[in-house]
């Protein structure tokens, strides 16, 4: 079993391993200003992001994404609650949500910078808009799905509304929402990245932008490069959370 | 009612960023907003109070000034269609659209195919993708500017990049997906190879692919308006940048508008297309109850 799964780990590895070898080789002495060698671009992320633009730049990037991000969870759940139990309500704010999550997001970065200016602000509402609708829309059908019998349950045993929302709604739709978090982090890391290119006064997309008007290739290689270790961070976190969270949903499940 | 029995089992709603393939059957956007004058008079009714109450919150100056009357954005847009360069702009935007789109399609569904057909390449593949995956096709954009430049070239290659990966996972999971008791009764009945593939591995797939193609469509048009408002590519979202640089703010209102009824009309079509063509499906059958 585990040399069987070594194995796998071997086999897997492989292209990765040959990508970076090729790479490290091919740009050793490429003198293109486009693609500098990997030890260049490697050099520049030492000296760049370890770790002189951690708190000036990385931490204030990572704080707007999950304030805005934690504020998308609690107005989609509690909205995808109101509008999973209400019929009515659903229909009534149904051509509206459906309009609004159609409008590509990144086109409010304009109007957000208009209204809020280019702080903190405008870009933790920007993500929060962004994420709202994966969490609502998935909360709104975890919500409707949940077994009736449930329902029943918890109305015999005189559950106030309270305790049936917190205890018997959300935890049921639960797996719904956890899907619906998992797209809305992806949408907040765009939100995060594009609010910096457009507008900003620190943050990693900012700092990488600069570099890439100054025509600095190298810091824009180890920029795209720490952002691309931070969207894979972030999705392995995720699932460890939502592993560890929703345990008692993957075991009834038996998987 | 739909049938949703299968959709009881969450996780539901899953795209391009992880975890768990978007079961055709339990895809939200499958549900149907129900069909009776009653609903459609209450949508119609919320969605026209809601505007009534933006414009009179703007002319009140409730709203900031910066926030134009529904009204102006309205006049403004009706002045603008009947310009050459505002459908320049749209033709731009779905130029590059379409053109990313179809590419990242036919890339994400033979990749996606072929992992999901043959082990070899799926475990040589997996680790790579896996990684790939999580990373924003947005986050190519400063080096894709600066050695293709602010062009249409740069748009559609980020546009394919992101239109790639639901399209890709989707159809792994769909190949996977085949039952493989039913591969078997085909080859026991005698079925040729080509005979197996259109009838049972096709009717398995193409629903999740239908899927995939849903999402990345949606995908697309976030990716493709963001790089030309990023990067001043001639487009809606370039315009968008030059009127909220001028403080032109009816217009800026205007093209958010069109941006999002082209991001309806696109969802609105895929979804028809879907529910003609797949109405075999379980997804999309209906019970008389």
């Amino acid at each position: 079993m585990i040399r069987a799964r070594a194995h796998d780990v071997g086999v897997a590895l492989i292209l990765p391993v040959i990508l970076v070898t090729v790479w490290w080789f091919a740009s050793a002495h490429s003198a293109s200003v486009y693609y500098p060698p990997l030890a260049t671009i490697l050099k520049s992320f030492r000296e760049e992001w370890l770790f002189s633009h951690v708190s000036s730049d990385v931490l204030p990037s990572l704080k707007r994404m999950f304030v805005g991000y934690a504020l998308a969870i609690v107005l989609g759940i509690a909205a995808g609650v109101a509008l999973g139990r209400s019929r009515t309500l659903s229909t009534m704010f149904h051509p509206a949500v459906t309009f609004a999550r159609s409008i590509p997001a990144t086109a409010l970065v304009p109007i957000a910078i208009v209204l809020l200016g280019i702080g903190d602000t405008a870009k933790v509402w920007l993500i929060a808009f962004a994420c709202v609708f994966p969490v609502l829309l998935n909360t709104i059908d975890g919500v409707r799905s949940i077994d009736p019998g449930l329902e029943d349950v918890a109305r015999s045993f005189r559950l106030t509304t309270r305790q049936r929302v917190l205890d018997i709604q959300v935890p049921s739709a639960a797996p719904a929402i956890f899907a619906g978090m998992r797209i809305a982090l992806a949408f907040a890391f765009i939100m995060m990245v594009v609010s910096e290119f457009v507008g900003a006064i620190n943050g990693i997309g900012h700092v990488t932008f600069l570099a890439e008007e100054r025509f600095d290739l190298p810091q824009v290689w180890s920029g795209m490069m720490l952002l691309a270790i931070l969207g894979v961070t972030f999705n392995v976190m995720f699932g460890l959370v939502e592993a560890r969270i929703l345990r008692w949903h993957y075991r009834s499940k038996g998987h | 009612m739909l049938v949703s029995s299968e959709a009881l089992s969450p996780p539901v709603g899953a795209t391009s960023t992880g975890g768990s393939p978007l079961h055709p059957a339990a895809d939200p956007a499958r549900r149907r907003f129900p069909r009776n004058p009653r609903a459609t008079l209450l949508a119609l009714g919320t969605t026209l109070a809601l505007l009534v109450l933006w414009e009179v919150l703007a002319r009140a100056g409730v709203l900031s000034s910066e926030i134009p009357p529904f009204t102006k954005v309205l006049d403004w847009l009706r002045g603008r269609v009947t310009t050459g360069a505002f459908w320049a702009s749209v033709a731009q935007t779905m130029w590059h659209w379409a053109a990313g789109l179809c590419i990242g399609v036919v890339v994400g569904a033979a990749i996606g195919a072929l992992t999901g057909a043959v082990p070899v390449l799926y475990r040589l593949l997996q680790l790579p993708l896996e990684f790939l995956r999580p990373i924003p096709s947005i986050v190519y954009l400063p080096i894709l500017i600066l050695v293709f430049g602010a062009t249409s070239k740069t748009t559609i290659i980020c546009t394919a990049v992101g239109a790639t990966w639901p399209m890709l996972f989707q159809t792994f999971y769909g190949v996977r997906a085949v039952d493989p008791l039913t591969l078997d009764t085909g080859r026991m009945f005698g079925l040729a190879p080509r005979q197996r593939l259109v009838s049972i591995m096709f009717p398995s797939v193409v629903p999740f692919m239908a899927t995939g193609l849903r999402i990345s469509a949606s995908l697309a048009l976030i990716v493709a308006v963001s790089i030309e408002l990023i990067g001043g590519v001639p487009g809606l979202g370039a315009d968008l940048s030059i009127y909220s640089q001028y403080g032109f703010y009816p217009g800026m209102y205007g093209i958010i508008l069109v941006a999002g009824l082209i991001g309806v009309a696109i969802n609105l079509v895929l979804e028809r297309a879907e529910r003609r063509f797949l109405s075999w499906h379980v997804a999309h059958r209906v019970v008389q109850s």
